[in-house]
């Protein structure tokens, strides 16, 4: 059973499975980035989705991305190689940028809470930034 | 008011600014705009087009209104008419009209005058600080 990690936003919680058997080395250094605190900001590239900076030292040393994808599909975690973002989808979204679409690595996926989180993302587009933690739920 | 030279006012978060309508480019949508003042619409950010904030104003829907002076990246500090959706979208940077779909087209029909710098900060903060209220009036009228 993958590694879970609890996922709290607005008084909201999910939790979300790691995707080890797609990105082992990233999600590994994501596990160990833990506890993550910061803004969850409002993407403006990629669509229905926020993004937040992870931070720590982990994720820098996965420079490369793992089973890469461009479409975020809702209740993912995704971070670009290096760590430099990370982003939850939480409806229609492709990883963008100015010049056009790019490739991410999935880490996570919500699978429990999905529903009511999902929600609680989608008002970032209406309230602006918010606060997200996520911490090991095992 | 003479046929050219129409200007709006923006208000944003206790910041005006004014644009010039670009009749010339833009007749009909230039036209289109002034008719339909004044409008009051929430401004949200974009969430797939960058540096901009838009409003979707129901007067200005008309999914069969041509495009004019067509543009699909927009120049910061200029308004921008995706009149299929009533989508009026202001940029204070690196900004194209996009969808899920892809790049789409755009007719820019009026341009932001002289030191608009407070103004498109005060549109820049709506992403991080959520959205706030728009009204654009006729200047003078």
């Amino acid at each position: 059973m993958a590694r879970r990690v609890r996922v709290e936003v607005d008084g909201v919680s999910a939790v979300a499975e790691l995707c080890e058997d797609l990105s082992p080395k990233t999600s590994e250094a994501f596990w160990q980035t833990l506890p993550i605190e910061t803004t969850l900001a409002p993407a403006k590239w990629s669509g229905n989705a926020c993004y937040f900076l992870p931070g720590g030292e982990h994720l820098r040393t996965v420079p490369q991305n793992e089973s890469p994808v461009c479409s975020i599909y809702p209740g993912y975690i995704v971070t670009r190689p290096g760590g430099s973002e990370a982003l939850i989808a939480y409806g229609a979204s492709e990883y963008r940028w100015a010049v056009g679409t790019d490739y991410t690595t999935r880490v996570a996926k919500i699978v429990e809470g999905r529903a009511e989180l999902l929600k609680t993302l989608a008002k970032t587009h209406d309230e602006g930034d918010k606060r997200i933690k996520i911490t090991r739920a095992q | 008011m003479t046929a050219m030279g129409k200007k709006i006012e923006l208000s944003l978060d206790g910041v005006t600014a004014v644009a010039t309508l670009h009749e010339s480019e833009a007749p009909k949508t230039a036209q289109k705009v002034w008719d339909a003042l004044p409008i009051e619409e929430t401004l949200r950010h974009v969430r797939w087009s960058g540096s901009a904030g838009y409003i979707l104003a129901h007067s200005l829907r008309d999914p069969e209104f041509p495009l004019e002076n067509r543009t699909s990246f927009y120049v910061p500090g200029t308004l921008n008419l995706r009149p299929e959706h009533g989508e009026v979208a202001i940029s204070y940077g690196p900004a194209q009209a996009r969808d899920p779909r892809g790049n789409a087209w755009a007719t820019h029909f009026a341009t932001l005058e002289g030191d608009a710098k407070a103004f498109l900060q005060a549109v820049a903060r709506v992403q991080h600080e959520g959205r706030k209220q728009l009204v654009i009036r006729r200047k003078g009228g």
